[in-house]
């Protein structure tokens, strides 16, 4: 015969459906009827008729009512957890500061992170018409050292564009370059601005908050111009007063009067920095050359029809430049504008992650960080649950399910969080300017209310991560063994535990290693030397009169005590210098033709100024008036050029060159690159003067080339800048990054001990009659200390032999972006590896030396 | 009539309930009624009325019993209340008064 019993299935998938209730009654009666029927039909049909009968128990008046639990007095309830809460927190003060501080540090730092990173994917979003159809036309160019990828391009390129390709809504261009940065003044009241031509169609893309005149009107005529709040604030009393009046604006390209159109008030959410908005029409008035297929100047944007496939289009246009000019073999392609300022970096003529890598970077801190003030109150709310044993048994004693448990403990992580938040606004609020200050951002607490949803959902996570598994730990134990408060030590549980330390320390660890190597790199760019003494030199430009007539000036700086050298340049050093290439030489290998060499145009004296190494011929001199055509060339030019004695040989760019002397290389660009071909070279012009003073008496120096400033070019303010502090603006990213990963780390670190203190100082109680009987016995403190420590000290090592390869395989991506870089040496290993394990042992030891000092009697005197 | 109201099906069951008296749990009510009205019924169609009637005050129902055979799982053993008399009784004199009333041709012709 077949088996007698009915199949379990049926029963197992409606019990949860079934009222309660009635289960008991129902499973009975149908089991009995299962048996009948085998008696009277056979098992095969009793089976089956059981298997029917089960699911006819589907009846409204039978199944589990949606309401059935609330009957429970839930305000009780909710009052009596909160009840319980409270008085833990107050009995056990220590854990409960310990769990707070870590929340409240853990959440302070995920929202500060959250306010950057809101900001940083806010960047160029904007709201108008077109915005969503908003597309930048960048251009690709093959050079023997690799592809280099920007975003300027012909005049002519949009409206042909517009022409030829269907896909095209309209274009417009933008021109934006220091290079025409003038002075804007009104009534004897002068301010220093920087322009930005935009085209017909610019509004319908990009924000700007107009406070006086709109969209609509602004560029009637091209001799309008719009001006930022700051400006008008700066030229007029009031500036309600500022449209319609004629300022005048002075620059290399643009001079002369201008009537104001309208003023705006800069949006915030836009990467680029301008102070006047001036029509392209007004650009191509003053720069007509600049209307030609071969010279790039203007950025050209495209806004393109509803439904063009990007990259059906990209491959359309990839050749589309040659088609208009058979000599320019570059690679055109458009990329989302709103993508751009994150994916900002090209490769190989593709856009990748550029500010979005920190983006990533810093969300998974602040994660983490969170993670690790989580697996604090996990690791103490379970180490800790022998003394709620006895509430534990009582209340599933009387009847309470293990889901009312769960919802208790769950209650009490979420009461913790809420309290951890509000402390943590407050903590932000307080923090948010030195937090700018080290970001280079103007976030606003206010912003926190517009993400209060976010916030409040990032805070309840929190709440339940913590609270999840000391829920389902605590809610498990048996009533009885509870009671008697005896739970045996459940193995499975003691593994998680070390199990989250561990990861808690990896953590730590990997951001030690990381905050060394970020600060050693970032040490070694500062400090590396740049073949050239880039301290205590000056900037300032050349403008006004002084752009054509500097010789006396330069005299008379000369002549200032203080002064060591002068001279002036194109560009500037520690920012970009002039390139080209094109140039020619004997015996050229034909492929060298496209070699880019970069230059220092300017005056006499530029290369002693700089204080580079000679190593061959000499510099360029007064002295002899043929050097207007001669050049001093650095070892890498001379390397590619493949002359063993350059001097003497001739380069030709059109013009011709006679090489007078070789430099030892040295990095007139950041280290991100490596060192390229470069030459000096003589001109009767410049864009600054750049000026090395001593290092000592700097501000008198400075305030007397001020002064020497103003007599020789009234109406131009005198702003100067360090030149070393343009260089390590090159750097300032990683700078950030490095400040930031700092103090972080700190915090997670910070967050990672105390929880250890707290775990030692709880096991060490925990077994202090151990402790007191081998006191007894004839054990040291030292051996005692030893014997706590132990269980901990190898969970940390386990976690330092996670976190190094970890650490190195990061960092190694990281370096790999720099030219120039550091290497992984053994001893930032040997010493983020060191500094944790002390860190800890401090830890662990300054609880373990407490215990040690018990009193014997007092401990043993029970049992 | 403000009373309430038993379904004939109810009504069924209530009289079962009494005729079994102790031993009134779910199975027996379905065996007799089966055995009865000659046809099956279903576990759920029982339980559904008997829950109901229970809602309302007609039955109390309280543990019994657990045997081998049912799995180690108690009985619940249903009687009926006072109200529960009192409507079958009035329900009884409706149908009796009715078919005082019923007109006695058409059974005569029949």
């Amino acid at each position: 015969m077949a088996t007698k019993s009915p199949p379990k299935w049926p029963f197992r998938l409606l019990r949860k459906l079934i009222n309660p209730w009635f289960l008991e009654e129902l499973e009975g009666d149908l089991k009995e009827r299962f048996e009948d029927n085998c008696e009277a039909f056979g098992s095969v049909k009793a089976r089956r008729l059981y298997i029917l009968d089960v699911f006819k128990l589907l009846r409204p008046a039978l199944i589990r009512k949606p309401g059935l639990k609330t009957q429970i007095n839930l305000i009780g309830m909710f009052k009596h957890n909160i009840l319980i809460s409270l008085r833990n927190f107050k009995r056990y003060k220590s854990t409960f500061l310990i769990n707070l501080f870590g929340l409240v540090t853990g959440l302070a730092s995920a929202l500060l992170i959250f306010l950057w990173v809101n900001d940083e994917l806010n960047m160029d979003q904007y709201d108008e018409v077109d915005s969503q159809r908003h597309y930048q036309v960048l251009i690709s160019s093959e050079h023997p050292n690799g592809v280099d990828t920007h975003n300027y391009t012909p005049t002519p390129l949009t409206a042909a564009m517009e022409v030829d390709l269907p896909e095209v809504d309209y274009a417009f261009q933008i021109v934006e370059s220091t290079h025409y940065n003038g002075v804007l003044s009104f009534n004897n009241q002068f301010i220093r601005a920087a322009p930005r031509f935009v085209g017909n169609g610019y509004f319908n893309v990009f924000e700007c908050d107009f406070l006086f005149g709109n969209k609509q009107g602004v560029f009637a005529d091209k001799n309008n111009i719009v001006i930022s709040d700051k400006v008008a604030k700066t030229l007029f009393e009031n500036i309600d007063e500022a449209v319609g009046k004629t300022i005048n604006l002075n620059g290399e390209y643009f001079n002369g009067p201008f009537v104001v159109s309208g003023v705006f008030k800069p949006t915030g959410t836009g990467s680029s920095g301008f102070d006047m908005l001036l029509s392209f029409e007004q650009f191509l008035t003053g720069r007509p050359e600049m209307n030609e297929w071969y010279n790039e100047g203007p950025q050209a944007h495209l806004v393109l029809k509803d439904g063009v496939d990007l990259s059906d289009f990209n491959q359309k246009i990839e050749n589309y430049l040659s088609t208009k000019d058979e000599h320019n073999d570059n690679k055109m392609f458009v990329q989302y504008y709103p993508e751009m300022y994150l994916y900002g970096k090209y490769e190989n003529g593709f856009p990748v992650a550029g500010r979005m890598v920190y983006v990533r970077i810093f969300s998974l801190i602040a994660l983490f960080v969170l993670l690790i003030a989580c697996i604090n109150y996990m690791n103490l709310s379970t180490a800790q649950a022998s003394r709620r044993y006895k509430e534990i048994g009582i209340k599933k004693a009387i009847g309470a399910r293990r889901n009312a448990l769960m919802i208790q403990y769950l209650g009490e992580s979420m009461v913790m969080s809420i309290l951890a938040l509000v402390l943590a606004v407050g903590i932000v609020i307080l923090l948010l300017r030195q937090f700018n200050e080290i970001t280079g951002k103007d976030l606003s607490y206010t912003s926190m209310f517009n993400l209060i949803l976010p916030i409040l959902s990032i805070t309840c996570v929190t709440g339940i991560i913590s609270g999840v598994y000391p829920g389902l730990y605590l809610s498990n134990f048996r009533p009885l063994q509870a009671l008697k408060g005896k739970v045996s030590s459940n193995a499975g549980g003691l593994w998680v535990r070390k199990g989250l330390v561990v990861f808690q320390f990896t953590i730590s660890v990997v951001l030690i290693f990381t905050v060394i190597v970020i600060y050693k790199q970032v040490e070694y760019l500062n400090k590396v030397n740049l073949g050239y003494n880039q301290e205590h030199i000056i900037s300032f430009r050349q403008e006004g009169k002084l752009a054509g007539d500097y010789e006396t000036f330069i005299d008379e700086l000369k002549k200032i005590p203080g002064v060591s050298n002068a001279s002036y340049m194109w560009g500037n050093l520690g920012e970009r210098v002039s390139s080209r290439y094109n140039l020619q030489w004997k015996d050229q290998n034909p492929e060298d033709r496209s070699t880019w060499f970069h230059f220092i145009e300017g005056g006499h004296g530029m290369a002693e100024l700089m204080e580079v190494e000679l190593i061959e011929g000499r510099f360029l001199s007064k002295d002899f008036v043929s050097d207007e055509s001669a050049i001093v060339i650095n070892e890498t030019a001379a390397k590619i050029m493949g002359y063993e004695k350059p001097v003497g040989e001739k380069l030709y760019s059109g013009d011709m060159y006679n090489i007078v002397g070789v430099v030892k290389d040295f990095h007139f660009q950041g280290m991100y690159e490596k060192i390229k071909p470069f030459y000096f070279v003589l001109d009767s012009d410049g864009s600054n003067f750049i000026v090395r003073i001593d290092s000592r008496n700097q501000f008198e120096t400075v305030s007397q080339i001020e002064k020497l400033h103003n007599t020789f070019n009234p109406g131009y303010p005198f702003e100067f800048k360090f030149v070393d502090e343009n260089y390590q603006k090159l750097y300032l990213e990683e700078e950030r990054i490095a400040t930031l990963s700092k103090y972080f780390s700190t915090i997670a670190i910070l967050i990672s001990c105390l929880g250890l203190l707290a775990l030692t100082a709880f096991s060490t109680q925990m077994r202090i009659k151990e402790i007191a009987i081998r006191k007894v016995l004839g054990s040291s403190s030292f051996q005692i200390s030893k014997l706590l420590s132990r269980d901990y000290i190898i969970l940390i090592v386990v976690a330092i032999v996670i976190a190094l390869p970890l650490g190195s395989y990061l960092m190694k991506n990281w370096l790999d972006g720099f030219a120039y870089r550091i290497d992984l040496s053994p001893i930032y290993f040997i010493l983020s590896g060191g500094l944790m394990i002390s860190i800890a042992w401090f830890t662990i030891i300054s609880q373990a030396a407490k215990s040690t000092k018990i009193k014997i009697t007092e401990c043993l005197k029970e049992d | 009539m403000k009373k309430t109201r038993l379904g004939e099906f109810q009504e069924l069951i209530l009289m079962a309930v009494i005729v079994l008296g102790e031993n009134a749990y779910g199975n027996e009510i379905q065996r007799e009624l089966e055995g009865r009205l000659d046809e099956r019924l279903s576990t759920g169609a029982i339980q559904t009325a008997l829950k109901r009637m229970e809602d309302k005050g007609l039955v109390k129902s309280e543990w019994g019993e657990a045997t081998q055979k049912r799995g180690g799982k108690r009985k619940r053993i249903y009687s009926a209340t006072p109200v529960a008399h009192k409507a079958l009784h009035e329900m009884k004199d409706i149908r009796s008064q009715l078919w005082d009333a019923m007109p006695k041709l058409g059974i005569n012709n029949a």
